[in-house]
């Protein structure tokens, strides 16, 4: 029993060291944000030096691609692939709105591409930043490499339909890229909000280059395949923000206690059955261990929530509403 | 080991129950600050803002001022108005700055705090009029720091403090600076600040100004300083060089020279198509971007080239 005992308090006090770093490293990034979002030089033409295209694939409306092309971020473009033969609505209405026509597509030898895709920019100056690209959809990584081949800027941030930049996200993307070197980071990745203190779920910027040196995106995952294959960093705030809930994976964190919980939960039966009292009695303090544990992560948690959140306006009640909710959702 | 492992679950029960009070406590007196700063800093701005259009020598008179933290509402709200505006009279923020010690409050305040909050008070106190005193003990105190924000906060702080000495201040700097830190200079420039003189920093020797002449080149779309940018692409300075390419594309001039292609040369295959891409997109014929190809590429790239410049023209088949 004793080395079951080490085992679970080892694993509750690196876990605890975790989150509570995790939480110091998003409320300095937030801090830092803050501290950006008052100097009148920062998101302004002449820091947007580097060029950024998003490229979006999957089903989407009108008012969506709109709502991505509201970025204030300067050199910026948004590279949407549709498939005209699902909803040949969307493309004819988009073509009336923007102006767009029919242009060109590059035959390059840069990324293989499946198929003949159409490609439509706009012929009005206004909307020069949308690009859309008509093609059968085949895959995600399919999609965002047709995007990549007819992205104009050399970074590139692929994004499903149902994932949207949040309004600060490219000046602040770019800042961090230009102060860890651009040229040594391919990859620079950020987190999706609603976010927690393990996510594992993430939005990257690629430097054009080097997704086609690595041959493009592949694979069921390509974003996170590509993220792994690339040098780069990872910065500890959420950029980008997603509508759909399926997407939301159960948190590790969740899980690690969930695990613990259990395993001690077993031992306790098991001694409880033997009629060890002393063994019972150890056991029980692991599951009270691991649920203390819980409670203090949920309760770093509220506190990174509520410095994040300063400016909603939270009572008392909902917080310790938010808390019990937090620390309930652990088990 | 049970014994550990109640002690354990004990001082966490214990540190989380103190821990979330104290937390909810500080965000909720953290609101009402916010509340009050606020309302506080409409105030100042109005007081200020009528100052400031009627002119003369009146007195400014500020509810609360004998608070630390009005005195600091008011430091923030000057050193935003300075900001924003364009072409007031600096002696009234002066006064008031020099009335109620604001920049030594500030530079307290900077001592007094850490991490991003002492870059925030700095980047106030680098905005605000400083008297001579609080500046020599700031430049004495931050002037080696390591941390990038604050050594931005410090050139900023001495530009305000003599706009004169704009490029020997920017040719001593010795870390390099970063398109942010070029915004924010250019921030002091558009407000009347700096004297906009392109040429002599254009013709510098150091990197950082020359740096920021291309920037203010470009910003304001001098195509008179075609010559000294074309001087710039062909220096060795990479970043410089990249600076310069990209200004002369920015303003639309002509590319068919020797040191466009000579720079052209001494880029990577990747960084070349990223440029002719851009060239694309800068609204540059294939005629145009195919004289800057160097001798290598003329054959392999030709194609890249024709592509990317056919893919923003209509298409006339299908």
């Amino acid at each position: 029993m004793w080395w079951l005992s080490i085992l679970i308090l080892s694993v509750l006090a690196v876990t605890l060291v975790m989150v509570v770093t995790a939480s110091v490293r998003m409320l300095a990034a937030m801090r830092k944000g803050r501290m950006l979002s008052e100097c009148h030089g920062y998101g302004s033409e002449a820091m947007s030096h580097t060029g950024v295209s998003v490229v979006v694939s999957g089903r989407q409306t009108v008012s969506e691609i709109e709502r991505r092309l509201s970025s204030e971020y300067w050199r910026y473009e948004v590279v949407v692939v549709i498939d005209s033969s699902l909803d040949a609505r969307l493309l004819r209405t988009l073509c009336h709105k923007y102006a767009l026509i029919r242009v060109s597509f590059p035959a390059t030898d840069e990324l293989p591409i499946d198929g003949t895709p159409s490609l439509y920019r706009s012929r009005q100056r206004r909307y020069r930043r949308l690009v859309v690209v008509d093609r059968l959809h085949r895959s995600r990584a399919d999609d965002w490499n047709c995007g990549t081949v007819v992205a104009s800027f050399e970074r590139i941030v692929p994004i499903e339909a149902d994932r949207f930049l949040l309004p600060d996200a490219l000046p602040r993307w770019v800042m961090e890229l230009h102060e860890r070197n651009e040229h040594r980071n391919e990859v620079l990745s950020a987190f999706v909000a609603p976010t927690h203190l393990f996510d594992w779920q993430r939005v990257a910027m690629f430097s054009r280059s080097a997704v086609i040196e690595a041959g493009g995106f592949a694979g069921e995952h390509p974003r996170r395949t590509m993220i792994r294959r690339l040098r780069g960093g990872l910065l500890h705030l959420p950029l980008a923000c997603s509508t759909s809930r399926h997407h939301r994976p159960k948190s590790p964190l969740q899980q690690t206690f969930i695990v613990l919980g259990a395993v001690a939960t077993v031992a306790l039966f098991a001694k409880i059955a033997c009629q060890d009292w002393d063994g019972a009695r150890e056991a029980l303090m692991l599951i009270v261990a691991t649920y203390a544990t819980a409670f203090f992560a949920s309760t770093v948690a509220l506190r990174t929530r509520l410095v994040v959140r300063a400016d909603h306006d939270e009572s008392n009640v909902e917080s310790l509403r938010r808390l019990l909710r937090c620390s309930f959702r652990v088990y | 080991m049970g014994e550990v492992a109640g002690i354990y679950a004990l001082t966490l029960f214990v540190v989380s129950v103190l821990f979330a009070a104290v937390s909810i406590v500080h965000a909720q007196t953290h609101r009402r600050r916010e509340q009050v700063r606020s309302s506080l800093e409409r105030c100042y701005l109005s007081i200020l803002n009528r100052r400031l259009l009627e002119g003369g020598a009146t007195v400014c008179h500020f509810p609360l001022i004998e608070r630390r933290s009005s005195r600091l509402t008011l430091a923030r709200v000057v050193a935003h108005i300075g900001a924003v505006t364009y072409g007031y009279d600096r002696r009234v923020l002066s006064e008031v700055v020099r009335r109620y010690e604001l920049d030594k409050l500030l530079l307290e305040q900077t001592r007094l705090s850490g991490g991003m909050r002492r870059v925030q008070w700095l980047h106030t106190l680098a905005q605000v009029e400083c008297g001579e005193r609080t500046y020599r003990r700031m430049i004495k105190r931050f002037t080696h720091s390591h941390n990038r924000y604050i050594a931005l906060c410090v050139t900023l702080a001495a530009l305000n403090h003599s706009p004169e000495r704009c490029i020997a201040i920017l040719a001593e700097r010795e870390r390099r600076l970063s398109p942010f830190d070029l915004a924010e200079v250019l921030m002091m420039l558009k407000r009347g600040l700096i004297p906009v003189a392109y040429q002599p920093l254009l013709r510098a020797e150091q990197a950082n100004v020359r740096l920021l002449g291309l920037c203010i080149v470009r910003y304001f779309g001098v195509t008179e300083a075609e010559e000294e940018i074309v001087e710039a692409i062909a220096t060795s300075d990479r970043e410089v060089a990249e600076a310069a390419l990209f200004t002369l594309c920015a303003l639309r001039l002509r590319l068919e020279r020797g040191e466009v292609q000579r720079a052209a040369e001494r880029m990577s295959v990747g960084e070349r198509r990223a440029w002719y891409r851009h060239l694309a997109s800068e609204g540059y014929s294939a005629q145009a971007i195919a004289h800057v190809l160097p001798a290598e590429d003329r054959g392999r790239m030709h194609d890249y080239v024709e592509q990317a410049v056919a893919s923003y023209k209509r298409l006339l088949t299908n």
